[in-house]
């Protein structure tokens, strides 16, 4: 017993470094266990009191620069909403002629981020909506210019949004000009790659990615990037294709969720 | 024993602020440098290997949580590593050379900092080189150079190391 003790206390050290070691691996392995995500819900909650009036600091510097940016950004919008109008106006027209209904809108709510991740490279955000704001786990977050990312984990007032540049994070997608689809994933800064895209499909520069529909979490058409690369001289039978989002990743300050999604059924 | 516990989980608490927010502001193309990692180094050198295992483990786990990472557990897994390995320097810096003491420190910093990113990317489809050339080798930079930056600003009594 006494030999016991003596050898316990003589490796104690790395005893409690293989202790933590294993502790640290059932942690990476639990990630998707309710019971963590629930834990990280309420310490999210406790990390986001203490944040977010830190990074309204941040933003008062900002101010002026935003202030001008915003007033910019609403003459463009004014101008887009006008041509949109036109084009609801035209899409129901055409619906009506298909005898299509459009049953339900795009409800999203606005967001704010106030925690970028403290990790070297930003790969998921918290906003500050939770489960009392009818935030749910996979919903679609997403900004004016494109998706964004996905709700991985909800506290009460708080919400980990994983982002399109997470290494694991995977969207289904299609190119608006030719319908051909794909998996966009993360490849590094603001590019991503577009996998699984036969050879024997038209996919060419400047072509706009959009999501397919196929996922349950993302609508159809939410615009994700542009092609800055189509080749077909890779061996295999895919293509290699290289998208630059248009969401700036760096950049990112307020978000949308999208909490409802748009259903388009076909009227009997 | 017990004021030092609090006094290091005081300091931790604040280094874990200006982690989520100083980092931020100061950081180059995404890469921000580690300051959680400078302060595991200093307690694991100046505690032992058993202060270091177990801050490393505590604030490497709240770095994840507060960075709301997408895998909770590789932080305190790095953390943990990385003052275990400085804790083998306490109580020597009298006897060993400060170039030799300040090498160690850097391959630590590079130890911890590519661990970090070989476990986070493993299963990613991002090639070795590109990962290395874009990721490791700038926040190892990073980390390195704030820290040494910080060797020169704050005084460290090593009488007392």
């Amino acid at each position: 017993m006494s030999f016991l003790h003596d050898i316990l206390y003589r490796f104690r050290e790395y005893i409690l470094l293989i202790f933590t070691v294993l502790i640290s691996f059932v942690l990476i392995f639990s990630n998707d266990n309710p019971q963590v995500n629930a834990f990280r819900g309420k310490m999210l909650d406790a990390f986001s009191f203490v944040q977010e009036p830190l990074l309204e600091l941040e933003r008062l510097g900002n101010l002026q620069e935003e202030n001008l940016l915003l007033h910019q950004r609403i003459v463009e919008l004014s101008i887009q909403v006008q041509q949109q109008k036109e084009a609801v106006l035209e899409n129901q027209r055409l619906r009506k002629l298909l005898r299509f209904q459009n049953e339900s809108k795009l409800d999203v709510k606005p967001a704010k981020i106030v925690n970028r991740g403290s990790s070297s490279l930003v790969n998921s955000v918290t906003i500050n909506l939770g489960s009392d704001d009818g935030i749910k786990e996979n919903q679609a977050v997403v900004v004016s210019e494109g998706v964004v990312g996905k709700v991985i984990s909800v506290g009460e007032s708080s919400a980990i949004v994983q982002l399109l540049t997470d290494v694991n994070f995977r969207l289904s997608v299609k190119t608006r000009r030719t319908r051909a689809n794909g998996i966009v994933v993360w490849q590094y800064e603001n590019l991503c790659t577009m996998d699984n895209v036969p050879k024997t499909l038209d996919v060419q520069v400047g072509d706009t990615v959009i999501t397919s529909g196929y996922s349950d979490i993302f609508p159809e058409g939410l615009r994700v990037g542009r092609v800055t690369q189509a080749s077909n001289d890779v061996p295999g039978y895919h293509k290699r294709i290289r998208v630059e989002t248009f969401v700036n990743f760096n950049e990112l300050e307020e978000v949308f969720v999208i909490v409802q999604r748009p259903r388009i059924e076909q009227a009997s | 024993m017990i004021r030092r516990i609090l006094q290091y989980t005081g300091i931790g608490i604040l280094i874990l602020l200006l982690q989520l927010t100083l980092a931020n502001w100061i950081r180059i193309a995404g890469i921000k440098p580690d300051f959680v990692m400078l302060l595991i180094l200093y307690i694991g050198y100046r505690e032992g290997k058993t202060a270091g295992i177990l801050f490393g483990f505590v604030f490497g786990l709240l770095q994840d949580i507060a960075a709301a990472s997408a895998f909770v557990g590789v932080s305190p897994l790095i953390k943990s590593i990385v003052g275990f390995g400085a804790g083998f320097l306490q109580g020597k810096f009298r006897m060993v050379n400060p170039f030799i003491l300040y090498g160690i420190g850097v391959l630590l910093i590079f130890l911890g900092t590519f661990l970090y990113f070989g476990i986070y990317y493993a299963a990613s489809p991002i090639a070795f080189g590109t990962m290395l050339q874009r990721l490791i080798l700038p926040s190892f930079i990073y980390t390195l150079v704030v820290g040494s930056l910080l060797l020169f600003i704050v005084p460290i009594d090593v009488e007392r190391l």
